[in-house]
């Protein structure tokens, strides 16, 4: 529709976050496991960078997140009112030793949506994108980011994401969903014809001939 | 048990009725079941008179009397025509003929012209019926000619479909073209997806079947569409009188 929101319901990755502040990566905990888990050590994950939405996210305490997001391809929705933040919503799949399975990554963290944009440009510049793998990266440390305002200098860390490999889409995350550059196969009017034809040459052929 | 055609009295259509149908359902309504038709304009006349000359030029006349042949025409098909465009038109015809027998004396002797087709289709109780411009038939080439003022720079529909219909009541394997001359210059396509475009002219004819099976009544049906007035379709002074009479427009 044209507000762009997304209004379909269904079954939610549990969640992988960012946190910028402290240069963390968390995953939502299992049961028994308390309420997050630290995966920072040993970080890493297959990004499902042919996925990603950008948009517009509002992360409020004691609710969940409301996106109002689109296929990158189709560029920035229009802002909502309200406290929404520039940001991103992707999937990515952990390792066994980190949980395992596919995850939802959102961020409205600036350090975090550059290191996003470029895994995302190195992406759709890499043939291996249009053999429809996806890249492996891990975090090889961290960058810190200070940022002066007006209530004082504010530090934040950006991951350093390395990529490691590229792998076959992972049966967790599903098949791909079509997007503005993947469109789904529809049904389109046939062409009529614009190619100009010479007359025929006076040995008629076999083909032509069959005619009846 | 008869028809949604055979009750308004139709027993047969053809692809320029279905394209009439699709592009103005209300000077179709008005034309083939009300029985007012609209005058032919200068522009019709132009082809037609085109047409003759071409066919004659191919059959062994000269340019120039193939020429004087179409002028003939012209000048007696459009005697009582009070249609402005008459002259422009009728300044056009020499060049078309020219430009159609430049592009298609390379062609040979047409094996026929006018040839008449008919079209059966499982789906329709009644047949389509056309007649073909000009025919190669050792060459299994069949060819529609369009004159024009401007150059096409592809097939429009509505002549795809009417070339996929001549196709579809030949061979499978038939060579349709369709040769857009203008007085200045000529191009020749071949149609492209042929069978999909006679889909296409067939399911307009499901299409006006639906739409006559819901009334016997003539003006019951005139009562349900509504022309578009600004449409070209109406330029001609009595259509356009004639509509104001049925569709009070």
């Amino acid at each position: 529709m044209g507000l762009g929101l997304k209004t379909e319901s269904g079954d939610f990755d549990p969640f992988v976050k960012f946190d910028a502040r402290a240069g963390r990566w968390f995953r939502k905990a299992k049961e028994g496991e308390g309420d997050v888990v630290d995966i920072t050590d040993n970080f890493a994950a297959v990004f499902d960078l042919s996925g990603i939405e950008v948009g517009w996210i509002l992360f409020a305490a004691g609710a969940g997140p409301i996106y109002v997001t689109q296929p990158v391809e189709q560029g920035l929705p229009p802002k909502p009112p309200g406290d929404h933040k520039q940001g991103f919503k992707m999937r990515i799949v952990l390792p066994a030793h980190l949980g395992g399975g596919a995850h939802e990554l959102a961020s409205t963290a600036k350090a975090l949506i550059g290191a996003i944009d470029t895994m995302h440009t190195a992406y759709t510049a890499a043939p291996e994108a249009d053999q429809r793998k996806l890249p492996v990266y891990k975090m090889t440390g961290t960058q810190v980011i200070e940022t002066k305002g007006p209530s004082g200098t504010t530090r934040n860390y950006a991951p350093k994401m390395e990529l490691v490999q590229w792998v076959d889409r992972p049966a967790s995350l599903g098949a791909v969903k079509p997007t503005a550059a993947q469109p789904a196969a529809q049904p389109s009017p046939a062409s009529t014809g614009s190619t100009r034809v010479d007359p025929p040459t006076r040995q008629p052929t076999p083909d032509a001939m069959a005619f009846g | 048990m008869t028809s949604a055609f055979e009750r308004h009295g139709l027993d047969h259509l053809s692809a320029s009725s279905c394209n009439l149908f699709a592009a103005e359902p209300a000077l179709w309504v008005m034309e083939k079941l009300l029985g007012k038709k609209g005058k032919v304009g200068a522009a019709a006349h132009r082809g037609t008179s085109a047409e003759l000359g071409i066919g004659a030029g191919l059959t062994g006349k000269t340019d120039d009397e193939a020429i004087a042949i179409a002028n003939t025409e012209f000048a007696r098909l459009s005697a009582l025509t009070t249609d402005p465009n008459r002259e422009k038109e009728g300044t056009a015809v020499a060049g078309i003929v020219r430009q159609g027998l430049l592009a298609l004396r390379a062609y040979g002797t047409p094996s026929s012209i006018q040839r008449r087709i008919e079209w059966h289709p499982d789906e329709l109780a009644v047949p389509f019926i056309g007649f073909i411009d000009f025919e190669w038939a050792e060459f299994g080439i069949i060819l529609d000619l369009k004159t024009q003022l401007r150059l096409s720079s592809q097939i429009a529909r509505n002549h795809a479909r009417q070339g996929a219909l001549y196709g579809a009541a030949t061979s499978d394997n038939a060579d349709v073209r369709l040769a857009y001359v203008t007085p200045q210059k000529s191009a020749i396509y071949r149609l492209e997806n042929a069978r999909e475009h006679a889909n296409s002219l067939l399911r307009i004819a499901q299409t006006i079947g639906r739409f006559l099976a819901m009334s016997s009544d003539p003006q019951e049906l005139a009562g349900i569409v509504s022309p578009d007035i600004d449409s070209f379709y109406w330029n001609d002074p009595d259509t356009r009188r004639a509509a104001f009479e049925v569709y009070g427009i």
